[in-house]
């Protein structure tokens, strides 16, 4: 999220990079990470700290210092946020006065070089702890509140194909719903069909009336054989070909079909080999 | 039939841009809602969006409720987009300046969508958000393949680039590769979103639909709620939104509505009222073995031979 582009390259001044500024943003960074518990609320404290390579070179040997710094800040201001006092200095004893705490022993900070971010800015990614979850990035911020380093703007430009590690579509289903036509591209094994609502989210969440039912069908795919089946689940039924299905029984699905959802709807259903 | 939308409107430019090149309307009485981008980067983007409003709130009045809808759309975008151009004709300064756009005109039960270039259009039901326009740019154009995750799509360096626009460039009303149109059912219970790519860039449609979904009456407030998210989230662009419930729209995460749902499961701590309680507890059970005491200690007394 964030990321600057990398178009036009205009520099707006030599923005110099000041340790404050560094550190200032680590708290900011912290705080904003934080994962609220019942008792405890625990802030980030792997921090990768990305800067414009010249920055980078120019501070590289002082990383550690400014690391030491950091730390201390840190630790100060995890210190103040426990010791949040109320009147007189006296600690507020309420209902709502957590613990703040680092799910480590001590802060871990690194500095990277990053080619996207402009000279003179800082940003920061952060973690809870060190094994996060696959997927989940942790908090990012950029240091705001200055005119743009490099120009953002948007060009006209012709219709040009950037190659990209590309998400493999198992099947594509077409339908009319009552938002108009649609194409939905599978790219999981195993995808739920129906209007949804109710905390019950859909991956292909149909806008129609309610003689489709929340969830509705479920489409899956063998990943070991690319075997197609469906599902249905619902109380109005699922036809394939015309055939009602068996409710709760999977019948395997051909690489092409059509699926009437109630007598609403059709998907057109077809495998992508 | 007489229906009067209400829309929650807010444009901001953003943390990083003194300039609002965006431009955003809604006639709550005719259901007329607009998002205008304007193009930086070329000469004069404000200039493109600001006209494209003019003539697109000029045309719109004169909506005639008989007739083709999609057609008049596609008719007030392409004269938007001609005078656009005429003018950067006349004046070398605006050379090449343009704009994208989406416009959704509500009549009755169905909405009416004019979309050009990577602003977009999002239809929120039953939790779901769904986003109902393509993007007119490279990188969207993958994400809407699924060639590109959203994440992908949204740091994605070449972001920035559209391949149609308002105003660069002389178009016919049905030229196929400009105005893209689509009809739809507005239900009741559903709620548009129109939003410029600063909102989209920052947000992903998750934290876009938990925010909508947070409506309970206000659609001022989900506008400025969703321009408050991009600003945290970098506010790299100027942001703009339209937010247009339909009368019976709540959203999921409602204050109201989640109140309502807790009742059913409330689950009470009993109250510990101050510290004398486990005191007097204690004092009880004193008590109740004295009492046992002594009357064990009669009974002894009188039946013990």
């Amino acid at each position: 999220m964030g990321q600057q582009p990398k178009l036009g390259g205009t520099k707006l001044g030599e923005a110099r990079l000041d340790g404050n500024v560094i550190i200032g943003e680590l708290i900011r960074n912290m705080e904003l990470g934080r994962f609220e518990m019942t008792y405890t609320v625990l802030l980030p404290c792997v921090f990768t700290v990305y800067l414009n390579p010249q920055d980078h070179a120019m501070l590289r040997g002082v990383f550690d210092l400014v690391i030491d710094d950091a730390r201390k800040a840190l630790r100060a201001r995890v210190t103040e946020l426990n010791n949040d006092s109320g009147l007189l200095g006296i600690r507020r004893r309420t209902k709502s006065a957590k613990e703040f705490k680092i799910a480590g022993r001590e802060w871990s900070i690194e500095f990277l070089p990053e080619p996207e971010v402009p000279q003179g800015d800082v940003e920061i990614h952060s973690e809870l702890n060190e094994t996060s979850e696959p997927g989940y990035r942790g908090m990012k911020t950029t240091l705001m509140g200055r005119e743009p380093v490099v120009s953002g703007h948007r060009t006209t430009g012709p219709r040009v194909q950037a190659n990209y590690d590309a998400e493999p579509v198992f099947a594509e289903i077409r339908y009319e719903d009552d938002s108009g036509p649609q194409v939905y591209l599978m790219t999981q094994n195993r995808i739920r069909i129906g209007r949804g609502g109710d905390d019950q989210p859909m991956d292909l969440a149909l806008y129609t009336n309610d003689e489709v039912s929340r969830e509705h069908l479920v489409i899956q795919r063998d990943p070991g054989t690319g075997v197609f089946s469906v599902t249905d689940l619902s109380t109005n039924g699922t036809w394939m070909e015309g055939k009602r299905l068996r409710k709760g029984a999977a019948e395997t699905l051909p690489d092409r079909a059509n699926i009437g959802v109630g007598e609403v709807i059709t998907l057109n259903f077809e495998a992508r080999k | 039939m007489n229906t009067t939308w209400r829309a929650g409107v807010a444009s901001d430019p953003g943390l990083q841009r003194s300039l609002n090149e965006d431009r955003v309307f809604a006639d709550e009485k005719r259901g007329v809602f607009l998002v205008v981008d304007g193009l930086g980067g070329h000469a004069a983007g404000e200039t493109a969006a600001e006209m494209a409003l003019q003539v697109l709130q000029e045309r719109t009045a004169s909506f005639d409720g008989n007739s083709d809808l999609e057609r008049e759309v596609r008719e007030a975008i392409s004269a938007a987009n001609n005078e656009i151009y005429q003018l950067a004709q006349e004046h070398s300064e605006c050379k090449g300046m343009a704009c994208v756009l989406t416009l959704a005109v509500a009549r009755e039960d169905h909405v009416t969508v004019g979309h050009v270039g990577d602003s977009r259009l999002y239809l929120a039901w039953n939790g779901e958000l769904r986003k109902l326009t393509s993007d007119h740019s490279p990188v969207g154009e993958q994400e809407d393949k699924r060639e590109l995750t959203e994440e992908e799509a949204m740091n994605h360096p070449r972001r920035n680039e559209v391949y149609r626009d308002v105003g660069s460039q002389v178009h016919e009303a049905d030229d196929p590769e400009f105005v893209e149109t689509k009809s739809f059912l507005f239900r009741p219970d559903a709620a548009l979103l129109l939003c410029s790519d600063g909102l989209s860039d920052v947000l992903t449609s998750a934290q876009i639909s938990s925010i909508v979904e947070r409506y309970e009456g206000d659609p001022d407030e989900i506008a400025h709620q969703l321009i408050d998210a991009a600003n945290r989230a970098g506010g790299k662009d100027n942001i703009s939104v339209v937010f247009v419930p339909g009368a019976e729209f709540v959203g999921r995460e409602a204050g109201a509505l989640n109140a309502a749902r807790q009742r059913h499961a409330v689950t009470r701590i009993r109250e510990q009222s101050g510290r004398w309680r486990p005191i007097l507890r204690n004092l009880c059970l004193v008590l109740i073995g004295m009492v046992l005491g002594i009357a064990l200690w009669i009974g002894i007394q009188r039946f013990w031979p």
